[in-house]
């Protein structure tokens, strides 16, 4: 069952792969979305056969060099399993959205074959049971990534996107490997229970010992991925590339990639409390700020894409407290709605053929009666307002971060869900009410876009059950369990309780504080004419706090003097020299010997007979 | 009894030495193939001896089949001997140099 898992998605890119040329384009979107579907139902039954015993499946050896011996070998656990279940099960989704989505492009099987790669690696990369194998699955979905926002590459700015998610990437996989040579080389072992095992229970303090620094560079990685502060300049310019691409890889899977290890490692991020704060307080700078920049954004999907760099930001300051399974959590209920809001982002730009531009949309409400509803259960959820499902991750969050003793960490979460009720009003105001400013006809979409989109509002709505607060057994009458956090029970390591009354009022703060955001930006949007925004602070929110500016002006310089003086002395120094001048050599050696070779067959006999004397004499004569 | 045994092996060392110096310093192809046969047959007898002397029925078997193939690739040889004289009218070895540099 979990070869198939794995290898459904593996056959459908290796059959689009080899028909990407052929003419009948109809049939590669359901190709791969059969592929997906198979992957899809093989993990269903993962879950339902699961009883709490970790299945494994080797795949026989990959490197065996001494005592390093890495095996191809993936496993079945409770976070991998939530993880291969929302894959497959957004991924299928995606894929049906996307028969129709794309169906008018001609690259439609290049673009299946590319998705299904995706699927592939990404499920590589959360069954996989040691770091090198899950670091195959990391640069497979990056490289699925560079391919796919670089997808219509005739235009070169999108290409340009790709190749900058691709580089600034690199950055951080670079460090990932570093940490990952760290930890072979002092504690001789990659795979994941061997590790959690031997750091559980310890504790590190400071920076400056190999598991702390090993930890520090995967998170560099993870900031990579999951486009953290220092390198999160990507994620907003990978919005080039086709809109049900960034629901799937740049909002539900992929750029979770980062939260995923960590959690994976937890044994060793939690006995490292000093990197763990450095966790939560990258995770709240990179929240903040890019809820901040949200809110200036004028293009609908990089509004959204600034939103899930502040999500992921949540998961992190989540991981920085110890709360490894409420990270999951968001994780899960984020995959589900920022999807959803995606899709419904790319339901509307479908619909108004091609327009990205919030500020020619408005009063888009009557003609998308249906994207609309799906878009408002996506936009509550992120807000967190109660029922939906981003409500009880969000909220669990903040009480972790109360609860813990990190106050600083709980305002700036606290202000960024203000930022987040503020942004997502300000863009449903502008897309649906208001006045009309679009200048072609809108039509709303056909039923295959509409089905994945009512079928991830489900999950959005009812998504968050799975993790009821202990608070409401009180008006429930009953006790409902905590699912998730039963199924990841392994996975945690410290316990956040607090009395009933800081509960309460912890989450009354959050949705009345965010009702009253949405109360005051509504009517401001709706009413007021003009914004009375400080310019600067406009211009700063709109350009991003100035960083790509910034980094062009003072790390881009100098990195480029440091790449040309390594290329000029290292490669061109000293490789190319050095080849030239070993080639030299050798060409002077063969005009001392090539009178050897005089196409005398006897001479020839002679060379191999003393040859072989000499062979006999070292042999048996010595 | 030390002779006898000693002998045969003596005989085909010897046998294999003047094949080997028949393949080096003649420059008739015909006589280098008939050299090259006198070397098989040295092996053929080496091999003979040694297995009367371990009292191995094996080693004729193998003989036979060694003599088997040594005639096809003797007609091989001569195929190429025939090919040779028809393009150069000379049936040397010095002929064969037209692969060199």
């Amino acid at each position: 069952m979990l070869l198939s898992l794995i290898l459904a998605p593996f056959v459908g890119f290796l059959i689009n792969a080899f028909r990407f040329k052929s003419p009948v384009t109809k049939i590669s979107g359901w190709i791969g979305s059969g592929a997906c579907l198979v992957s899809f139902l093989s993990a269903t039954y993962c879950f339902l056969t699961f009883n709490f015993e970790s299945q494994s499946l080797n795949l026989g050896s990959w490197i065996s060099i001494g005592n390093l011996n890495i095996p191809f070998s993936f496993v079945v656990d409770p976070l991998s399993l939530i993880m291969i279940l929302l894959i497959t099960g957004v991924g299928f989704l995606i894929h049906i959205y996307s028969i129709s989505y794309m169906s008018q492009d001609k690259g439609i099987t290049r673009y299946f074959a590319y998705l299904n790669l995706f699927v592939f690696m990404m499920l590589v990369l959360v069954l996989a049971d040691n770091l090198p194998l899950l670091f195959v699955g990391w640069e497979g979905v990056g490289l699925c990534s560079y391919l796919l926002i670089g997808f219509w590459f005739k235009d070169s700015l999108k290409v340009q996107a790709g190749m900058k998610a691709f580089i600034v990437n690199r950055i951080g996989d670079a460090c990932f490997l570093i940490g990952m040579f760290l930890i072979f080389a002092h504690f001789g072992s990659l795979n994941f229970s061997e590790l959690n095992n031997l750091f559980l229970g310890k504790s590190f303090s400071g920076f400056l010992n190999p598991g702390t620094l090993g930890a520090l560079l995967l998170f560099l990685g993870a900031t990579g991925k999951s486009a953290q502060m220092p390198l999160h300049i990507w994620l907003a310019d990978a919005m080039a590339g086709p809109t049900p691409v960034s629901a799937l890889i740049h909002a539900a899977t992929m750029v979770t990639a980062g939260i995923y290890m960590v959690v994976r490692l937890f044994g060793l991020y939690s006995s490292s409390p000093d990197l763990l704060l450095l966790i939560g307080w990258v995770g709240a700078i990179t929240s903040l700020g890019a809820a901040l920049v949200a809110t200036r954004q004028w293009d609908l999907k990089k509004v959204l894409a600034y939103s899930t760099i502040s999500q992921l930001g949540y998961m992190f300051m989540a991981l920085g407290v110890k709360a490894f399974p409420t990270g999951v959590f968001h994780l899960l209920t984020h995959g589900f709605f920022k999807a959803l809001l995606f899709l419904c982002a790319g339901s509307l730009i479908h619909g108004l053929s091609g327009e990205q531009d919030i500020r020619f949309m408005g009063g888009l409400k009557k003609y998308f009666p249906k994207t609309f509803l799906s878009y408002m259960v996506g936009a509550l959820a992120l807000v967190a307002l109660p029922p939906f499902s981003g409500f009880f991750s969000k909220d669990e969050i903040l009480h972790a971060l109360f609860s813990s003793g990190n106050y600083g960490l709980y305002f700036i979460a606290l202000v960024t869900a203000f930022c987040t009720a503020f942004y997502m009003t300000r863009l449903t105001v502008l897309v649906f009410f208001g006045k009309e400013n679009f200048k072609t006809k809108p039509h709303e979409s056909p039923p295959t876009i509409l089905v994945p989109l009512f079928a991830l509002s489900f999950f959005a709505i009812f998504g968050g059950f799975i993790g009821i607060p202990h608070l409401f057994s009180g008006f429930l009458g009953f006790h409902p369990p905590h699912l998730l956090n039963q199924f990841l029970a392994a996975f945690s390591v410290a316990d956040f309780k607090s009395s009933v009354f800081t509960e309460g009022l912890l989450m009354g703060l959050s949705v009345y504080g965010s009702l009253i955001v949405i109360g005051v930006t509504s009517y401001y949007y709706l009413k007021a004419s003009k914004e009375s925004v400080p310019v600067f602070w406009k211009r700063c929110l709109e350009k991003s706090f100035y960083t790509e500016e910034g980094l062009q002006k003072y790390v881009y310089p100098y990195f480029s003097k440091l790449s040309e003086s390594c290329f000029q002395s290292l490669d061109k120094g000293f490789f190319q020299e050095g080849i030239i001048f070993l080639s030299k050599q050798v060409l002077a050696v063969r005009r001392e010997i090539s009178c050897w070779v005089n196409g005398n067959l006897q001479s020839y006999a002679l060379y191999f007979v003393m040859g072989l004397s000499v062979f006999v004499f070292l042999v048996f004569l010595r | 009894m030390e002779i006898t045994t000693f002998f045969p092996f003596f005989l085909a060392a010897m046998l294999f030495f003047i094949g080997m110096v028949g393949v080096l310093l003649r420059r008739n192809i015909l006589v280098i193939l008939m050299s090259l046969e006198l070397m098989l047959n040295a092996v053929n007898l080496n091999i003979l001896s040694f297995s009367s002397v371990y009292g191995l029925k094996d080693g004729p078997v193998l003989v036979f089949f060694i003599m088997s193939v040594a005639a096809a690739e003797a007609g091989i040889g001569l195929a190429l001997a025939v090919r040779v004289y028809k393009i150069f009218k000379r049936i040397n070895v010095d002929s064969l140099n037209q692969l060199k540099d």
